[in-house]
């Protein structure tokens, strides 16, 4: 029952205050607003637009990198070679092994 | 076909401005006591909702979506600008003073509210949006408006003269 109370007193007193704004009135043309809108809308178009092609720039520069760079998980073919002890792989895929002595 | 959707929702939006850009220019006057931000913080809300018109012509209530726009961006301009706001906010609240209609102490207590309190005023008691719209609008449950009223009810109210005050003086 206060709060009802206290709710309609403030109610009354905030729109008394509302009320004697009368005099106040809104001076921008609609043309401006809308003039602000289209510069604005405009404005963000170029942005996405800008955004869209630096991605595409950053995708295709990543792709071109990604491509050139070397195989098998960077290691050059010497590199692997070393890795695998000299050994000759057979087609099946089974190192085989040299011996020292056979060779000439 | 589209021409003529364009047409009728251009409008549309004149019919909207027209009918509402005073009321939520004095709405928001009372919320920042400046003429000037006032009608900045209103023409950049109304922007805003040239903009999304699809959007804000199907809402409820489109003005105290304009409203509650023209506050949240006087809070975003205040945040951007901080330490020039801290220097100028002397001079504005000088010119607010100066404005008879401003000078009031309701009007400067409902300025010292904190936003979410000042947007449930606002919407509640001087748009007179009901609870649910309010609470759909600002985001926030039913019981969280309510709340947020009491409180700021209780602040403003200490800020009006006591009705009994004044048949006592009489």
């Amino acid at each position: 029952m206060k709060d009802e109370s206290a709710l309609g007193i403030v109610r009354d007193s905030l729109t008394t205050a509302r009320d004697s704004l009368t005099e106040v009135r809104m001076s921008t043309p609609l043309d401006a607003i809308v003039r602000h809108g289209r510069a604005t809308r405009q404005r963000r178009r170029v942005i996405g637009l800008a955004g869209t092609g630096a991605m595409a720039v950053t995708a295709a520069l990543a792709v071109g990198l990604a491509s050139s760079a070397p195989a098998h998980g960077g290691l050059h073919a010497g590199q692997q070679r070393q890795r695998h002890g000299h050994a000759d792989h057979q087609p099946e895929g089974a190192p085989r092994a040299r011996h020292p002595a056979k060779r000439s | 076909m589209r021409v003529r959707n364009v047409e009728q929702a251009s409008t549309e939006f004149a019919e909207f401005y027209e009918s509402a850009r005073d009321d939520c220019l004095r709405v928001v006057l009372l919320n920042v006591g400046d003429r000037q931000l006032a009608e900045e913080l209103v023409a950049e809300a109304f922007t805003r909702a040239w903009m999304s018109w699809r959007k804000v012509r199907g809402l409820q209530s489109p003005r105290a979506w304009v409203v509650r726009v023209a506050l949240n961006v006087n809070v975003s301009r205040w945040r951007r600008h901080r330490r020039e706001v801290a220097l100028g906010q002397h001079d504005s609240a000088i010119a607010a003073d100066q404005d008879t209609a401003m000078s009031g102490e309701l009007a400067a207590a409902l300025r010292r509210l904190p936003l979410r309190q000042r947007e449930v005023v606002t919407l509640r008691l001087l748009l007179d949006l009901d609870t649910k719209t309010t609470a759909a609008l600002l985001g926030m449950a039913p019981g969280t408006v309510g709340a947020h009223l009491h409180k700021a009810v209780e602040t403003l109210r200490s800020a009006i003269p006591h009705h009994d005050d004044q048949e006592v003086r009489k």
